[in-house]
């Protein structure tokens, strides 16, 4: 019986990490499409000397900061509850 | 007055603007109603974790998954959506729809083509928020038809104007 439930526990376990680890993957192919893409439009703007291109920029990379940083709060939020359990 | 500077190949964007904020609504509805159950189920379970067992640890795994999968395919949305989607030129207007990592579309309509522009705002909504969509008749195609149509255009009936002027002038210099 106590081995079935350590044999659950770690499933669980590796699960959590599991699922963080796509959680990170997920969010670093996200934002290295977004570069990309918005890198192509940049050009695309400069190319046609409008001066949006700068403000394009900025404020793309504001959300995608914004995308990194509340992921990594997640993971290490559900690392601290499951793994640390205050 | 705005002083356009043409490349070399004597092309200059006359404007380049965003869809209307109204794209995000949607997204922001559904993440702000979604968020606060799973946040709510991740810390209670997270917290409870070593007092229930496996019943809390499978609570705080699907609370994980549920929040995770909200947040992912809010940003996603919103990172999709947040690049400038319009640019009008003095000989096209190009039209850029993107999803990242599902499609990468880019319309362009030579204004020499352009056989007229036609402004719509239909309903309360659209009337009241100042935003409609604009069809770009190249010949042969129906207002329907989703390849000529510019949808959440803010001020379309200004921008069809500008569009015309561009026209205008395009067709007598050249």
């Amino acid at each position: 019986m106590e081995a079935f439930a350590s044999l659950g526990a770690s499933t669980l376990s590796a699960a959590i990490i599991a699922v963080n680890i796509i959680s990170v993957v997920t969010m670093a192919a996200v934002v290295g499409e977004f570069l990309h893409i918005q890198h192509k439009r940049i050009n695309l703007l400069r190319s046609l000397n409008s001066n949006r291109a700068e403000a394009e920029h900025k404020h793309g990379r504001a959300l995608m900061w914004l995308y990194i940083i509340s992921t990594a709060v997640l993971t290490v939020t559900a690392v601290f509850l499951y793994f640390i359990r205050p | 007055m705005t002083e356009f500077v043409p490349n070399t190949n004597g092309e200059y964007a006359v404007t380049a603007f965003s869809t209307h904020w109204i794209k995000y609504v949607p997204p922001t509805v559904i993440f702000f109603l979604l968020l606060p159950v799973a946040l709510t189920l991740f810390i209670t379970a997270g917290l409870n974790a070593q007092s229930y067992g496996n019943g809390a640890d499978m609570l705080f795994l699907g609370a994980l998954l549920l929040l995770l999968l909200v947040h992912h395919w809010y940003f996603h949305r919103i990172l999709s959506e947040a690049m400038v989607d319009v640019i009008i030129t003095n000989k096209r207007v190009i039209f850029c729809q993107d999803s990242l990592l599902r499609f990468d579309d880019m319309h362009e309509f030579n204004l020499q083509n352009l056989i007229a522009v036609q402004a719509q705002k239909h309903g309360i909504l659209q009337n009241v928020l100042r935003y409609g969509s604009l069809w770009l008749d190249t010949g042969g195609s129906v207002s329907t038809d989703l390849g000529g149509v510019i949808p959440q255009v803010p001020h379309p009936h200004y921008v069809a104007q500008q569009i015309t002027t561009e026209r205008r002038m395009h067709t007598e210099s050249s």
